[in-house]
């Protein structure tokens, strides 16, 4: 059984495909982070707005205390 | 609920991504991806597989990590308690429970694989199995270091007494200091103190060192098959005929049509794809709830998934069946050896290496890479049901551990003791590590589709993200993948569930296997249920002390 040129074009492109993916995968972890990686800005806010409430309550109590 | 004791975490993105693929990357990706892509149609076969990695694979992974991960956030590492907290219905735990049972049983029978990965390069390395322990030692002919048996038969001859397979309790009757025995104990002590360790300081430690190995270790045989030319002589075995019988997608049996047009061909390879990728084992999605909250998971899912590939398609591909051409020939690779991996490791490679020069180091450090595949994978598989001991009950780390073992140890007692043809080792893999596998995979993907929610899912693999998931892939997962997953689910029933069921009535053990599988289903239900009480009170007692401290303002 001979090597045809299908099976050299399926073997080429099978393993170009595999190592090319996987190599531009562990370019991209190794590499370092963007400042501004995608989303990030929109769960900072979302975060922040959680947050109000507990900051609410936490100033409350501060000038309760200064008051008292 | 939010959880107040220290969350355990990964160490670092490389960890998880190790440990990951460390589960994904066994001894199927070298063994098993090999033998079906030559059986059924070579380059050709690639076609389904492709396509199933594309349909399956990418988009359940990223599913499985994100819902690990809002778990994880939600104080769940068990995937019974992510399951109820992304569902919000009771249900979704009873359901998760398999992921936590299913795995655990494959862990029982892959102790003992790993041993026997462990035993041959032992073997290899030093002989010292060849000299004591086995009754049969005129099988070894006269050297004694390294193995040197002649012929297919006689490693097939090997393989059968060396692990029982021709009649049950075999590694038992030597004492209990034989090779094999110590082999399973070796490794059961391994894979439950690095569990024991913890998962930055156990399983990501090990898996740092291992994986980089295993890599080192492949393509060093890669590198020793590729320049080995036509080292018998005969014409139609060298390197390159070898080649063409893995990739060439025509063959004189069978064409690309008739390849793509043959259904079994289609579900060998999604079945090959799910399986490598450990999809729907409940694995990905426990270790993703030790991700931090803002780390990337969609980037670290791909790059796990590509490594997998790589390890299967390129080292796979290239390093076992070319060899086997070479010094078996085409007539020495039977649609049985095709089949079988254990066919494939276990009989058909040690006559390749004993015929390779310098075959006694390249097939040890061949075993050596499998045992170390078989170990990132094993210790995958116990740690589901310690995070939901130690989480549902509240048990420690060692109580969890110790009881999981525990309860391992007996399966594995199951296998060992009932070794004639492996019959519950093939049951155990036929209805847990196939069947249930389907299952499980099929009412996680209707989860996330239809009860969590492919806003929430996208939402999750954005945070924190380093590339730009496509938008449509909530969509392509509820609409393409799913019933893809339910055609190859029937399928595989139509082909494979007809004998089955009937052998569970025809022997006796098949039926000792079953129920024993099903008493275990029914503590891990029961763990569950016990589980969920805890978890409804502790939910109750938060909302009346936020409900206190408001009413105390």
């Amino acid at each position: 059984m001979e090597m045809t040129p299908e099976g050299w074009l399926c073997m080429i492109l099978a393993i170009s495909t595999v190592t090319s993916l996987f190599g531009w995968c562990c370019w991209k972890v190794l590499s370092p982070p963007a400042k501004e990686i995608h989303a990030t800005s929109e769960f900072l806010m979302e975060d922040w707005k959680a947050n109000r409430r507990k900051r609410r309550r936490k100033r409350r109590k501060w000038l309760e205390k200064r008051s008292s | 609920m939010e959880k107040t004791k220290k969350k355990e975490n990964w160490g670092t993105q490389i960890g998880v991504i190790l440990a990951v693929a460390g589960c994904a990357i066994g001894l199927g990706n070298f063994l098993r991806f090999p033998g079906q892509a030559a059986l059924y149609g070579g380059g050709a076969f690639l076609i389904p597989y492709f396509f199933a990695f594309l349909i399956l694979a990418i988009p359940l992974s990223w599913a499985e990590w994100s819902l690990g991960r809002y778990g994880g956030r939600h104080g769940f590492n068990s995937v019974p308690g992510i399951y109820r907290v992304a569902g919000k219905r009771r249900a979704w735990a009873y359901i998760g429970a398999m992921g936590v049972f299913v795995p655990l049983v494959i862990s029982m029978y892959y102790v003992y694989i790993q041993a026997w990965c462990l035993a041959y390069a032992l073997q290899y390395l030093t002989g010292i199995l060849g000299s004591c322990g086995l009754q049969n030692l005129s099988l070894f002919g006269e050297t004694s270091s390294g193995m040197h048996l002649g012929s297919s038969e006689a490693y097939a001859q090997f393989f059968a007494s060396f692990v029982g397979m021709n009649e049950d309790a075999y590694i038992f009757k030597s004492g209990i200091f034989t090779p094999l025995l110590i082999c399973v104990a070796g490794c059961f002590f391994l894979n439950y103190y690095l569990i024991y360790r913890g998962i930055a300081k156990g399983i990501e430690v090990f898996c740092k060192l291992a994986m980089p190995l295993l890599l080192i270790c492949s393509v060093i045989i890669l590198i020793r098959v590729v320049t080995l030319g036509n080292p018998t002589g005969i014409p139609g075995q060298s390197f390159l005929n070898g080649l063409a019988f893995m990739w060439n997608p025509s063959r004189p049996d069978a064409t690309i049509g008739e390849t793509l047009s043959n259904p079994e061909a289609w579900l060998a390879a999604t079945s090959q794809i799910f399986f490598s990728v450990s999809l729907g084992f409940g694995l990905i999605v426990t270790y993703a709830s030790y991700v931090r909250d803002k780390d990337d998971i969609a980037l670290s899912s791909l790059t796990a998934v590509s490594g997998n590939e790589f390890c299967e398609v390129v080292l796979g591909g290239m390093m076992i069946i070319p060899p086997a051409v070479m010094f078996l020939g085409l007539s020495g690779l039977t649609p049985e050896t095709l089949q079988s991996s254990f066919a494939m490791g276990f009989i058909a490679l040690p006559n390749v290496f004993e015929q390779m020069p310098a075959g006694q180091i390249f097939g040890f450090l061949f075993f050596f890479l499998l045992f170390l595949a078989a170990v990132t994978s094993a210790i995958s598989m116990s740690q589901p049901a310690v995070a939901l001991l130690e989480e549902g009950l509240e048990f420690s780390r060692k109580q969890s551990v110790l009881l999981v073992a525990g309860i391992c140890a007996l399966g594995t007692f199951l296998v060992c003791y009932f070794s004639a043809n492996a019959t519950v080792l093939d049951t155990f893999d036929f209805w847990i590590g196939n069947m249930s596998l389907f299952v499980l995979s099929l009412c996680q993907t209707i989860l996330i589709g239809w009860f969590w929610g492919e806003e929430k899912m996208m939402k999750e693999l954005d945070r924190g993200s380093a590339i730009r998931v496509p938008r449509w892939i909530g969509w392509f997962l509820k609409y393409i993948s799913t019933p893809y997953l339910i055609l190859i689910l029937i399928l595989w029933c139509w082909y494979n569930m007809g004998s089955r069921v009937q052998m569970i009535y025809q022997n006796g053990i098949v039926l000792m296997a079953i129920l024993f599988l099903l008493v275990g289903f029914s503590f891990f239900m029961l763990v569950t249920y016990l589980a969920e009480k805890r978890w409804i009170r502790a939910e109750k007692q938060y909302r009346r002390q936020i409900y206190t401290n408001r009413q105390g303002r």
